[in-house]
């Protein structure tokens, strides 16, 4: 092949390489705002006197930490599952160009070797981010309900404790068997 | 030129002007080589940026909590003063993460081969290799810098959650809330500087890390050129 057209290619496969980080990097930053926002409301609920409809204030306190890490799931998957994939795509082909044409610079072949002793790329690193920012808003969660008149002797805390340790436990569990090792893709995309 | 010919030479991207030749080639790959390194640098800036995003938000909530005195929950504010401490802390460390082990380690793997390129091509511009010896030292890296910047934000908000809680003491609180709000935090400020500690241990050591001989000979081994 031309060298001419090999090096447009590759120019190409670095645009797109760029394009998925700066989308991926976005969808952080959202996440890093839910979580700011949602320690907005909450502290709002915490220290001003509203009082919503019949229920307590801890309560919808508890809740809302919830419902986000609902939406920053969504974020995960996205990010993770959708955006991480189409990176591996392009970052596949970039590898296979510098492979097949020596002349080209190995840029990529060493941004796999400096990511992981293990090769297991980065998408491992990048859920961590996600799973802290469940960790935190399980946190929140927990020591809101903790808060709550309701559950006033120490088993029920305990107990309350125990059962967000054990769904951020799952969470984890579950988040690591979805988001796969980007060694493992990258192989899947070579052999087809 | 119609509109037609307008409409096309608008739409379809601009493609740098390259001399078909070896020293063209590399040239123009060693500028894409530079435009891909500061997109990775303007996303570690904005992760800087998100930390102190992060610092104005709790320096507002540990200054709403220390001035309210009166709020909807009887919720001792001592606690809540190491939790707001604790959950910065926390974050502020995930930020860290991202910045210094993923997006700073895909950087040097780029300025790595920028390097091997120079080498490669002497008679092209330099301006990595005088960058690698004017900043690559065996005992510093400017990851240490990085670390420096998030471990000194992290050290400030677990003094400030320290002062915060010094201010709130009062004679009704017992002793028991005192003790676990204070070493909650007490947890994570000695965490911080082991943390900082063992990034200065590391400063030296990362640029250096041992490359496979296939890329490391990339330039030498064979006359790789057209």
């Amino acid at each position: 092949m031309d060298d001419l057209l090999v090096f447009d290619e590759y120019c190409q496969l670095i645009d797109g390489i760029q394009y998925f980080h700066d989308e991926q990097t976005e969808l952080r930053f959202l996440t890093s705002k839910i979580l700011l926002g949602t320690f907005t409301i909450v502290g709002a609920i915490f220290f001003t006197q509203i009082q919503v409809a019949h229920v307590q204030n801890l309560i919808i306190a508890a809740v809302i930490p919830i419902l986000s890490i609902g939406v920053i799931t969504v974020n995960l998957a996205q990010d993770l599952i959708v955006k991480e994939r189409l990176r591996l795509a392009c970052l596949s082909e970039a590898l296979k160009l510098e492979k097949k044409n020596e002349w080209l610079p190995p840029f990529h072949r060493l941004m796999i070797h400096h990511q992981s002793k293990k090769y297991h790329g980065s998408g491992h690193k990048k859920l961590a981010y996600y799973l802290g920012c469940i960790l935190i808003l399980s946190i929140l969660s927990a020591v809101a309900l903790a808060f709550t008149p309701i559950f006033s002797n120490w088993i029920s805390i305990a107990s309350i404790f125990l059962s967000y340790t054990i769904f951020v436990i799952f969470y984890i569990i579950i988040a690591h068997k979805l988001v796969r090792k980007g060694h493992d893709i990258l192989k899947e995309l070579d052999d087809e | 030129m119609t509109s037609e010919d307008e409409f096309l030479s608008s739409s379809i991207p601009q493609l740098p002007i390259v001399e078909n030749s070896k020293e063209g080639l590399a040239s123009a790959l060693h500028s894409k080589g530079r435009d891909y390194i500061n997109h990775f640098s303007k996303i570690k800036l904005r992760y800087k940026k998100l930390t102190i995003t992060w610092v104005t938000a709790i320096s507002i909530a540990l200054a709403y909590t220390m001035s309210s005195e009166e709020h909807s929950v009887h919720v001792n504010k001592l606690y809540l003063i190491s939790l707001i401490t604790a959950l910065a802390l926390i974050g502020i460390k995930l930020l860290w993460y991202l910045d210094v082990n993923v997006y700073h380690k895909q950087m040097s793997a780029l300025f790595k081969g920028l390097t091997l390129l120079e080498e490669r091509y002497p008679e092209m511009i330099q301006p990595y290799l005088k960058m690698a010896k004017a900043l690559h030292k065996k005992y510093f890296d400017p990851i240490l810098i990085d670390s420096l910047y998030y471990g000194v934000i992290s050290i400030f908000i677990a003094l400030m959650g320290t002062v915060a809680l010094y201010l709130k003491f009062r004679a009704h609180h017992p002793l028991s809330s005192i003790l676990l709000s204070l070493s909650i935090i007490m947890f994570f400020l000695i965490f911080e500087f082991l943390t900082l500690g063992y990034a200065i241990h590391l400063g030296g050591s990362r640029f250096d890390r041992e490359v496979p001989s296939e890329i490391q000979n990339w330039p030498k081994n064979k006359d790789t050129s057209k």
